[in-house]
């Protein structure tokens, strides 16, 4: 499993990596992010629906909305 | 510096290199960082941050003799000098979590805009006053769909790390820092870390497993890897969901054991009150109205009120040093606050920051850096005299290398401050005395004129170097 996920991940860093970067990203953060990337997406996409159906609501009740701190705050 | 004058410390980045000439101050794009500059220079992003002062202004230089000087340059840029350099080693904990939380954003708003970082330097990100400003415009390219952040090793060692030492386990990051010039490894931090930090999903994903994978790349992984190619990715969601879980924890990071309510704003742990104070206010203001200091230096800044009262009497900006952690966090708060032009900075005026990094220029010491058009020493001198047992002679020559003109005070023997460091140990500073003083400080300057300003003999002195 470890070593399926560090060559999915190592091989993710040399299709688009070292091309883009002039530092080392550093291996262990490319398997990490290829691991929680999915989580952190889907967290994004809720946070940004909970902000809009938070300004829709505060609008309907008449409040000033914040949504991009609310946003920022996922 | 070599012969096209470039800056030591740009040399990383392929895409471009600073240049210092005459006092002005270009950025050189090279022919390999010519097309990123110029979709991203296209895009309007760099303009709209320029607009927002989030980026230090740039101005494409046409002068034929200017840009002879740099003939392998693909475009010439200009900028603004700014008064004073100043590195995350030198910033308080307030200042190293700001800057911080603006490189994130600046991130957030380019991934928004269709760009990306291609790095995290904390070194990118300068103060005016107490203003983070981005200063790396060859920093920006293309965000393409799906690429990874490659920079996040980077922004946890350069950001992350230091603030979590302060935050979890209560060490100033300045030495740590310095140290090691690019932050705090991963490695060593998971190995600091509490025990109960691995339970913590954003500890986890930010410290512990980016470390624990790391070790676990030897050579046999990388030639199973080298036979297989994936298309592995990240979704841009994830990558602009890093950034803001980033953003909300940062943000919400405090110093460990600090007082919520007095880290929440500045505070004069010193009275500034009384007949004495106000005499000194009184000395300071008037000093800073005769001089109009472009930048006044206050060393032992304290949580900056005489900085702020030389800023009122009419210096156009203050730096501020001071090594006391609590002291800069509560100047760094005052600046914030009253939207100051003063930036208070870390010191151990015993063991200033050095030349260091590569080829020992990359980033350069206190000495080149912190000079002033004026510069005060209020309730300083003792520190470095009888805390450090530096000479008399070589503090007050130290101190009148800053400025060409300047206040200082001299706190003698009877005041009760140096009677309390002297209670524990020898008092081995015979010629630590008023007239010892006078007579150093004019082997170097011309007292202009001295006022005692407290009943145990505390005196100020106003100097002009000689030239």
């Amino acid at each position: 499993m470890k070593s399926t996920l560090l060559v999915a991940t190592v091989a993710a860093l040399t299709t688009t990596g070292p091309a883009y970067a002039y530092i080392d990203p550093g291996t262990g953060t490319l398997v990490v992010q290829s691991l929680i990337g999915g989580v952190a997406a889907t967290m994004t996409m809720a946070g940004v629906y909970y902000s809009k159906l938070k300004a829709g609501c505060n609008g309907l009740l008449g409040r000033k909305s914040d949504a991009v701190e609310s946003e920022a705050e996922k | 510096m070599s012969r096209d004058w470039v800056v030591d410390g740009s040399f990383r980045d392929p895409a471009g290199r600073v240049h210092e000439h005459e006092g002005r101050i270009f950025r050189t794009v090279t022919k390999s960082g010519a097309p990123d500059f110029l979709a991203v220079r296209d895009s309007g992003f760099l303009d709209r941050l320029v607009e927002e002062n989030r980026l230090i202004p740039f101005y494409e230089v046409t002068d034929p003799n200017v840009t002879a000087l740099f003939p392998r340059a693909e475009h010439v840029l200009e900028h603004p000098r700014l008064d004073i350099i100043s590195y995350p080693y030198e910033w308080s904990f307030g200042q190293l979590r700001d800057a911080a939380l603006f490189h994130l954003e600046v991130a957030l708003d380019a991934l928004e805009a269709g760009l990306t970082l291609s790095d995290a330097t904390a070194y990118n990100v300068q103060f005016v006053g107490h203003q983070p400003v981005f200063i790396d415009h060859l920093s920006f390219r293309m965000y393409r769909e799906g690429e990874f952040w490659l920079a996040h090793r980077q922004f946890c060692e350069q950001f992350l790390n230091p603030l979590l030492l302060r935050s979890k386990l209560g060490i100033p990051h300045n030495a740590w820092y310095r140290g090691g010039l690019e932050g705090i490894p991963t490695e060593h931090m998971v190995k600091s870390l509490p025990l109960s930090s691995r339970l913590s999903l954003r500890m986890n994903a930010h410290v512990i497993l980016p470390a624990r994978f790391q070790r676990g790349i030897h050579s046999d992984a990388l030639r199973q890897i080298e036979k297989k190619t994936g298309t592995k990715q990240l979704p841009k969601r994830g990558y602009e969901g890093l950034l803001r879980q980033l953003h909300s924890w940062i943000k919400a990071m405090r110093p460990k054991g600090a007082n919520p309510s007095v880290w929440a704003t500045y505070a004069d742990n010193n009275t500034y009150s009384g007949q004495e104070t106000e005499q000194k206010r009184a000395i300071v203001s008037e000093f800073s109205t005769a001089n109009t200091p472009r930048v006044i230096l206050d060393l032992g800044c304290n949580s900056g009120f005489f900085s702020e009262t030389a800023l009122i009497g009419g210096a156009s900006s203050a730096v501020g040093f001071d090594f006391d952690q609590d002291s800069l966090d509560s100047a760094y708060r005052r600046a914030v606050e009253k939207s100051l032009p003063f930036l208070p900075l870390f010191l151990d005026a015993a063991n200033p920051s050095p030349t260091q990094g590569w080829a020992q220029s990359e980033r350069t010491g206190f000495d080149t850096r912190a000079r002033g058009d004026a510069v005060m020493a209020l309730a300083f001198i003792h520190h470095l005299v009888v805390a450090k047992n530096v000479p008399l002679g070589q503090a007050l020559k130290w101190l009148v290398s800053r400025a060409p003109v300047g206040l200082i005070e001299f706190v003698p023997k009877s005041d009760p401050t140096v009677q309390s460091m002297l209670r524990l140990r020898e008092d081995i500073f015979d010629d630590y005395s008023k007239e010892a003083f006078e007579a150093e400080l004019s082997r170097c300057a011309k007292i202009v004129k001295s006022t005692t300003v407290s009943e145990s003999g505390r005196s100020i002195y106003e100097f002009e170097r000689r030239s």
